[in-house]
């Protein structure tokens, strides 16, 4: 199911996200701190569900280096295009998801602003590119940079592993976001900020890259855009926490887990 | 029976009448526009005809659809084909690539590039021509789980080969691309660039993919005959399929393109391309401007 382009003004409500509870998906809002309010008006503790993908993607399109200071950060020179790429939909999890770190020497998490279609176009002007925009939420584009091969670079074994795309935990219309080129963009690894931006650093901005990316394709409702990430990579390892906030969007929050270790959401 | 995949000789337990003993019918996935109750038939890719129930039909009095599920994904290898791999060998060690690669390099065809059998596909105003490069997916039928710790060894033949489904005969479109350095997003998947075949063989006891090595080809385009192709699996597909669970899984429902020819004929705005993937099935598509997708010559889509 691609969302549907009115499902803000249709449910009366700000932001919208999906969970696994009791055996089933369903559609969900935020409550307060600790809890969320399900469709049928059941309250349930956050700890009581999986969140998922706040909405069901479509296709997956993500922007490399397009923060001039991450990209001199590993020393790579911005660039003049935008680098995009696909992601598959193996690649996704949810908000509190544990996070699989396969063995490798560096693993960057990457907060990014996660651009949601809801209206479909081709050939969409940047004038009118906000016009498509169904919301945005938090996503976390992890890499494991040690696989990185100049090949279709960056190449799928850095960037497509299962899960390790965390999204959410809420889609947040579009409506609520005076201009999503002034939100502060931070990361924190066990409480510690090791990555703070703003949206408005970005190289290439959303009416842009929207623009761009319709020059080559029909974007569709669902479709999700990953904006790219700020300054400020560092390796993590087992049993980190990852939080990604982005101002007025939401905190998506992610625990790391090594492959073959076990690890328990002490959220 | 043509050279090329073995369809149908080993069809051991495949339901079959008497009088059609001979005949290299193979159990295939299909879905028909107008018929959403059809879910398999058997299938003569030779002479293009369906058997399914008591009927005999042929390809050309039907619309396929799209024989893939909505929300899938499909990926495809750059140098599964030897052809490929061979011409970009002396290039591996130099800048921008510095050494050839270590894991599978994949490219994702999104869902807006993929078309049915018979299709026309519409080409943006500023593409001249596009390379037509035919392709065989494999479709998976369960999930193709990653391994943990990135092993190849843990699962033995036998439990890889029982993920894939079916084999899908495709075409994969693109401008041309001299490097393969960055992500190939405006070459390859531009809105259509993905025409598929009318339907999926299926692999269960039809298809020894163990076995499987060259797949062979022929590019019409306007009724003639314009490139007669073979390709070479470059490693065995238990190697590649091996190589890329080591970092992620393929879902039950997604498929893999297995290569993408060197040498591909091109073809422009008007062609009627036909080509045959020489014991699986046609794949045929018409070039036409986006202006002029929906007009109503559209009628003789099947038309020779």
């Amino acid at each position: 199911m691609r969302p549907d382009p009115h499902v803000f003004e249709r449910l009366g409500v700000p932001r919208i996200g999906r969970v696994f509870y009791q055996g089933r998906i369903v559609t969900a809002v935020p409550y307060d701190e600790t809890h969320i309010r399900l469709m049928d008006g059941t309250i349930v503790c956050e700890e009581e569900v999986s969140f998922l993908p706040p909405f069901e993607p479509g296709t997956i399109i993500a922007l490399g280096l397009n923060y001039a200071d991450h990209a001199s950060e590993l020393s790579f020179k911005p660039p003049s295009e935008p680098i995009i790429f696909f992601k598959g939909k193996n690649a996704l999890s949810g908000h509190r998801a544990i996070v699989m770190r396969p063995p490798a020497e560096m693993v960057h998490y990457e907060g990014e602003l996660a651009v949601v279609i809801g209206r479909s176009g081709y050939h969409i002007l940047e004038k009118d590119a906000m016009a498509h925009v169904l919301g945005y939420t938090v996503a976390n584009d992890f890499a494991v940079r040690d696989m990185l091969e100049n090949y279709y670079r960056p190449n799928l074994p850095v960037k497509n592993r299962d899960g390790m795309t965390p999204i959410g935990p809420w889609l947040t219309a579009a409506s609520m976001i005076s201009d999503p080129l002034k939100l502060t963009i931070e990361t924190t690894v066990n409480g510690q900020t090791v990555q703070k931006g703003s949206t408005g650093d970005m190289i290439f901005g959303i009416s842009e890259i929207i623009a761009l990316i319709s020059r080559v394709l029909t974007l569709r409702a669902g479709d999700v855009i990953l904006t790219g990430t700020p300054k400020g990579a560092i390796n993590v390892g087992h049993g980190d926490r990852v939080r990604v906030h982005i101002e007025g969007v939401g905190t998506l929050d992610n625990t790391i887990c090594e492959e073959g270790r076990t690890c328990h959401t002490s959220l | 029976m043509h050279k090329g995949m073995n369809v149908g000789h080993k069809h051991t337990h495949m339901t079959q009448r008497p009088d059609e003993k001979d005949e290299p019918f193979a159990r295939a996935t299909l879905r028909l526009w107008g018929a959403p109750f059809v879910e398999r038939a058997l299938v003569n890719p030779e002479t293009q005809s369906i058997r399914w129930e008591t009927q005999s039909i042929s390809l050309a009095d039907v619309r396929p659809l799209v024989p893939l599920e909505h929300g899938k994904d499909v990926y495809g290898l750059v140098f599964g084909f030897q052809s490929m791999w061979e011409a970009y060998a002396a290039d591996m060690h130099q800048a921008p690539y510095q050494r050839p690669p270590e894991k599978p390099v994949l490219f994702i065809k999104p869902e807006t590039t993929w078309m049915p059998y018979g299709a026309r596909i519409p080409l943006a105003e500023d593409v001249q021509e596009v390379m037509i490069r035919p392709t065989i997916g494999l479709v998976f039928g369960i999930d193709f789980p990653a391994s943990p710790f990135g092993q190849e060894e843990d699962l033995d033949d036998q439990a890889i080969f029982a993920t894939v489904s079916g084999v899908l005969p495709a075409v994969d479109l693109s401008l041309p691309q001299s490097s393969l350095y960055r992500p190939p997003f405006a070459s390859m998947s531009r809105d259509g660039f993905l025409p598929f075949g009318p339907w999926a063989i299926e692999t269960y006891e039809q298809i020894s993919l163990a076995s499987l090595q060259t797949i062979h080809y022929t590019v019409s385009i306007n009724g003639l005959k314009a490139h007669e192709g073979v390709e070479y699996l470059r490693l065995p597909i238990i190697n590649m399929l091996r190589q890329i669970r080591t970092f992620m899984t393929l879902k039950a429902g997604d498929v893999l393109l297995l290569g993408v020819p060197l040498e591909a004929p091109r073809a422009r705005l008007g062609d009627r391309v036909e080509v045959e993937l020489h014991g699986l099935g046609p794949v045929k598509f018409t070039l036409v401007s986006r202006s002029q997708l929906f007009e109503p010559e559209r009628r003789s889509m099947h038309a020779p």
